[in-house]
């Protein structure tokens, strides 16, 4: 073992530079891996951390209702003892605009009334270190996101109009509790609790929530107090929703979990890339060391001992790299946590998980060694001989401890597959995936060098050879491609995934049948706002009369012999009426009302809910709106595909009925329209119609589809990150293989040389065989990304229209060509650079 | 200590057979200084690998210390090469990524010498490299190579010492030097020394000459 430890540590000092490769390829891996780890770690010690300023006290407790008499009574008692403080505050998503004749289009933002008692936990902080006081909000003050100012073109001190009422700008929020578990990004106002309540935007039909939050000494003071309140609610059945900060707690750190062992994985399929890098590096080493294992032989070094050095060398250089990749991971996670403050309403602190560190030093030194192990294994066919005489090495027949190491490596991959991934059936699919992807590939990249090889004896002198270079002996062809291919695949795939969106979202503006969706239409506005919609340049208005409803019956057929749990009735659900179908419905059972109905009520079920609560057609469902109870028999099932973005997609309620019904009810309506392209006379309808009808909530179809862009955008930003990651580990082999030939390349440069090439053939020479391998692996990366973008848009979640743009295609095979030609010239300079009597000579000695 | 029996060495070279050693009978008794001549080809350094086991035989047998080396497993032959051989070699094959005190120390490690680091410096010391130690082999000369050589394969005090043309990458002044070191530690230590040697004047002054040509003996001057 000192032999062993003492040798190791004598060549790892005298040839670290040629081993740097080895470092970058486990640093990389690790650093993807400790990160990505790091930071759902870190993510989650900030949400345990930060989980009462989130939830805004240590009880919450939410109403979609005003608070009745009896609500009131029993929050105000329980903000006594054992509470140790109590808040309010009320919210609405409504429309926002500057006060000005030349204003940029309204925004819906979402506007928080809080009382003087706000916030109980956490801290709401102002842009410029300045403290907040509820006495800023006085006189008509508002508080705004920095995105709002942004949009509105507006600055501290000037006003902005909610509701028609105009507010003075006295601060800007970088960070606001008691977002609970909503994180959407939407710009946020603030304001005094009776300012809100004096708007008049908390009619009948609008969406506001009425939140009262408590203190409490310790969590079992909040749990106890949560238990009391719900208690009270349940005996007087009211509605609502209580929670502790535990239950965020649990449901974030639930929901990051989930996503710990997919990011861990992705780390590891980098980390496995690596080791593809590593067994590259480590043939060229043993290559390069093959005079030096001899000699150590000749002096009376056995083979497991010599094995012995280089196998902890390995390790040496695994735990070394390991690391390396810590620091990589460092730099990472800085930059993600700094993301994720900017735009979640958590402090994430940038630093590493010590478990993730161990961990990715631990795999670096597994991953290494297992890959490492296959090459070292030629060191038993060094024979001691070789000081004396030149002889290639004896090839074995079959070696079954090179298969053996191989099974070892592909069940040690499994192994810690399944351990990071916390799931066998995850891990399985996971290592079937690469296995699946590595077959395919390495078969492309087969078929590929086979049908190419038929070229290679023509075209001219620089071709042949650059050509042939690709079939040399110890060629990485087929590895490099499958590296470098797989990175290609990755970023094509985004590309092209991200274009298509974009195509979409872009195109359907003008294909939306409706634009323009309004909610909060009170009855009384309903003419008034459908003829001024029309004044102002919109058409196809078409409002609809929604209401929201308890289900506190279900009458079942005869034939119905289906019964549900007493728990899913009583749930509060959104309802409307209209005349017909929207075009993403389509009737599944039953048939839907003619345009002129009988006066008979009916209901119509979305497949969801039917299936639920077990309906059939003839079910007669009865709900109790705002104290007065409807009934109407089930008399069709729709489906809504969810493919299609439509009028429905935005104002979906599950439960439909004939119109006119809801009309006799409290109600309110919501609308939907078409608006004007130009960008001009569409901002001056909305701020006309707003300014008339301050009250009604204003969505535009662009808004949601910046939306969708911007979180596309944030996912191919994630994506094309990690498939960098892979595009570098594709480098590293690539570089790994420039080394491997090395020799090789000085003799025959040498020779070209002295036989009269210049300088220029040989570079024309080179720029041939990598650009070839470029190619090839962009045009590999390529098919792929067809293939995965095509399934992904057919088969995924979210079913989107699917174009081939070629110019991503060969844009992208191009670039992969261009990298892997600089790569691949860079790292042979040195070869051409050398003079041949030199190389020649030194050859000789060796 | 060494024996040869009726030792052959055939190779395939294409479609032909090639004989580098034919039939060679041959013992080295302990102590004994032998110089080995012929010319390029004849066989004398296929003699030597032979006679360190770094090459088996075609047909016959070799003795090394009274074991029979032939039919040894490689982990054998190397056990055996690291008690009982020394090796100096006429390309020196110092190992690239160590210092001349490492390259010397290596064998004595190899072998689980507790004081391997003292001995090495005592031999660096004896070859008059006390000041060059810590240069590696690419940072010396190749007078200062050989003699490292040398320093390395007396390390595990080997009862033979196998010398293939050590002075051959070296100009006569330091090859006079360095045959002078040679001979003088190998009588120091009482060492069986076969030396393989296109140097007529080397050759004279050893105890005994073979002369190979083609793969057999043409000439054992034989000691009286």
């Amino acid at each position: 073992m000192r032999f062993a430890v003492a040798m190791a540590w004598r060549e790892t000092r005298a040839a670290w530079r040629r081993l740097i490769l080895f470092f970058a390829c486990m640093a990389l891996g690790v650093g993807a891996m400790v990160s990505l780890r790091s930071f759902t770690r870190v993510f989650s010690a900030s949400i345990v951390r930060d989980a009462r300023a989130l939830l805004g006290g240590d009880v919450r407790v939410e109403s979609r209702q005003p608070w009745t008499p009896e609500e009131q009574e029993i929050l105000t008692r329980h903000g006594g003892p054992p509470a140790t403080g109590a808040a309010r505050m009320a919210e609405i998503d409504t429309m926002v605009r500057a006060d000005g004749a030349t204003a940029p289009r309204p925004l819906l933002a979402s506007v928080r009334g809080i009382d003087s008692a706000f916030p109980l936990r956490g801290v709401l902080r102002l842009s410029g270190g300045e403290r907040y006081d509820y006495r800023m909000l006085g006189g008509g003050g508002v508080l705004v996101s920095a995105s709002l100012l942004e949009r509105l073109q507006l600055r501290r001190g000037e006003r902005v109009l909610i509701g028609g009422v105009p507010f003075t700008i006295r601060g800007v929020m970088l960070r606001l509790p008691g977002n609970s578990l909503n994180f959407n990004p939407i710009p946020r106002v603030v304001m005094r609790m009776d300012d809100l309540m004096a708007l008049g935007l908390t009619g009948v039909g609008s969406r506001v929530s009425y939140t009262w939050m408590f203190d409490a000494a310790d969590l079992d003071a909040a749990r106890g107090l949560a238990q009391s309140i719900s208690q009270d609610y349940q005996r007087l059945s009211i509605p609502g929703w209580i929670a502790t900060y535990r239950y965020t707690e649990d449901w974030l750190t639930t929901a990051l979990a989930n996503i710990d062992g997919l990011l861990s994985l992705i780390g590891l399929s980098i980390v496995v890339l690596g080791g593809i890098g590593i067994a590259s590096v480590t043939r060229v080493f043993i290559e390069q060391r093959v005079r030096t294992i001899a000699i150590l032989k000749c002096l009376g070094g056995r083979t497991r001992a010599v094995l012995g050095a280089y196998i902890v060398q390995v390790i040496m250089l695994g735990a070394a790299g390991g690391l390396i990749g810590l620091l990589v991971a460092q730099a990472l996670t800085s930059g993600l946590a700094g993301i994720a403050s900017r735009r979640l309403p958590l402090d994430v602190e940038p630093r590493l998980s010590g478990q993730a560190c161990v961990e990715g030093v631990l795999i670096s030194m597994l991953v290494s060694l297992l890959f490492a192990l296959p090459p070292l294994l030629n060191v038993r066919d060094v024979k001691p001989l070789l000081v004396l005489r030149h002889e290639s090495p004896r090839r074995r027949g079959v070696d079954w401890l090179k298969l053996s190491a191989q099974v070892l490596i592909a069940s040690a991959i499994a192994a810690v597959t399944a351990w990071q991934a916390g799931s066998r059936r995850d891990a399985a699919i996971f290592a079937g995936g690469i296995a699946v992807t590595a077959v395919v590939l390495q078969g492309a990249s087969a078929v590929l060098i086979a049908v190419l090889a038929r070229l290679r004896n023509s075209g001219t002198f620089a071709f042949r050879q650059g050509f042939r270079n690709l079939y040399r002996p110890g060629n990485q062809t087929r590895v490099t491609l499958f590296t470098v291919g797989l990175g290609a695949l990755f970023v094509i795939a985004v590309r092209l995934f991200q274009v298509n969106v974009q195509q979409e979202y872009s195109l359907d503006l003008a294909d939306l049948s409706a634009d323009m969706f309004l909610i909060d239409v009170q009855p009384r506005d309903r003419d008034a706002v459908a003829a001024t919609l029309q004044r102002l340049g919109a058409r196809d208005v078409t409002l609809v009369a929604t209401s929201r409803g308890r289900l506190v019956e279900i009458r079942r057929a005869p034939a119905n012999l289906e019964t549900v749990a007493p728990d899913r009735l009583g749930g509060e659900f959104g309802l409307t009426s209209k005349a017909a179908l929207d075009a993403s419905e389509t009737i599944a059972e039953g048939q839907f009302w003619p345009p002129t109905p009988a006066s008979r009520p009916e209901v119509s079920v979305d497949t969801e809910y039917a299936e639920w609560l077990r309906l059939t057609l003839g079910d007669v469902l009865v709900f109790d709106v705002a104290g007065r109870r409807v009934s109407a028999p089930v008399t069709s099932v729709r489906t809504h595909d969810r493919g299609l973005r439509s009028f429905s997609s935005l104002v979906r309620s599950s439960f439909v009925f004939t119109p006119g019904l809801l009309e006799t009810l409290p109600h309110s309506f919501v609308g939907a329209a078409k608006g004007p392209a130009d960008a001009q006379a569409r901002a001056r309808l909305q701020n006309d119609f707003v300014a008339a009808f301050p009250s009604v909530t204003f969505l535009d179809a662009l808004d949601e589809i910046q939306e969708v862009r911007t979180r596309v955008a944030s996912v191919s930003l994630a994506v094309s990150a990690i498939g960098t990651f892979v595009l570098s580990c594709g480098i590293l082999v690539l570089l790994g293989s420039v080394a491997m030939t090395r020799v090789h390349r000085l003799y025959e440069a040498a020779i070209f040389r002295t036989l009269g090439a210049k300088a220029r053939l040989l570079v024309r020479m080179t720029i041939v065989e990598y650009g070839l391998l470029g190619l090839l692996a962009g045009g590999i990366g390529s098919l792929g990304s067809i293939a995965v973008t095509w399934a992904a848009s057919r088969f995924g979640a979210r079913a989107i229209p699917w174009h081939l743009h070629l110019w991503i295609n060969v844009a992208g095979a191009a670039a992969t060509a261009a990298l892997v030609i600089v790569a691949g010239v860079l790292a042979t300079a040195g070869v051409i650079r050398r003079k041949p009597t030199t190389v020649l000579r030194e050859m000789q000695e060796s | 200590m060494i024996r040869f029996e009726r030792v052959s060495r055939v190779v395939t070279s294409g479609a032909e057979q090639l004989t580098i050693l034919d039939a060679v009978t041959l013992f080295v008794p302990a102590g004994q200084f032998i110089a080995v001549t012929g010319a390029s080809g004849s066989g004398k350094s296929t003699l030597l690998a032979m006679a360190a086991g770094l090459d088996a035989p075609t047909h016959g047998d070799v003795y090394l210390a009274q074991q029979r080396i032939t039919a040894m497993h490689e982990d054998a032959l190397a056990d055996l090469r690291g008690s009982l051989i020394g090796f100096v070699f006429q390309s020196f094959h110092l190992i690239p990524s160590l210092t001349a005190f490492e390259n010397v120390v290596v064998p004595m490690e190899l072998a689980n010498q507790r004081d391997a680091a003292e001995q090495a410096r005592v031999l660096i010391d004896e070859v008059g490299l006390s000041d060059r130690a810590h240069h590696y082999p690419s940072q010396l000369s190749g007078g200062e190579q050989q003699r490292v050589a040398i320093a390395r394969a007396f390390a595990n005090r080997p009862a033979i010492l196998l010398a293939d043309e050590p002075t051959g990458n070296l100009d006569t002044a330091n090859g006079a030097r360095i045959f002078e070191l040679l001979v003088s530690l190998n009588r120091v230590r009482r060492t069986t020394l076969v030396l393989v040697t296109h140097d007529r004047a080397l050759a004279a002054t050893a105890d005994r000459r073979v002369v190979l040509n083609a793969g057999r003996i043409v000439s054992d001057d034989l000691p009286s």
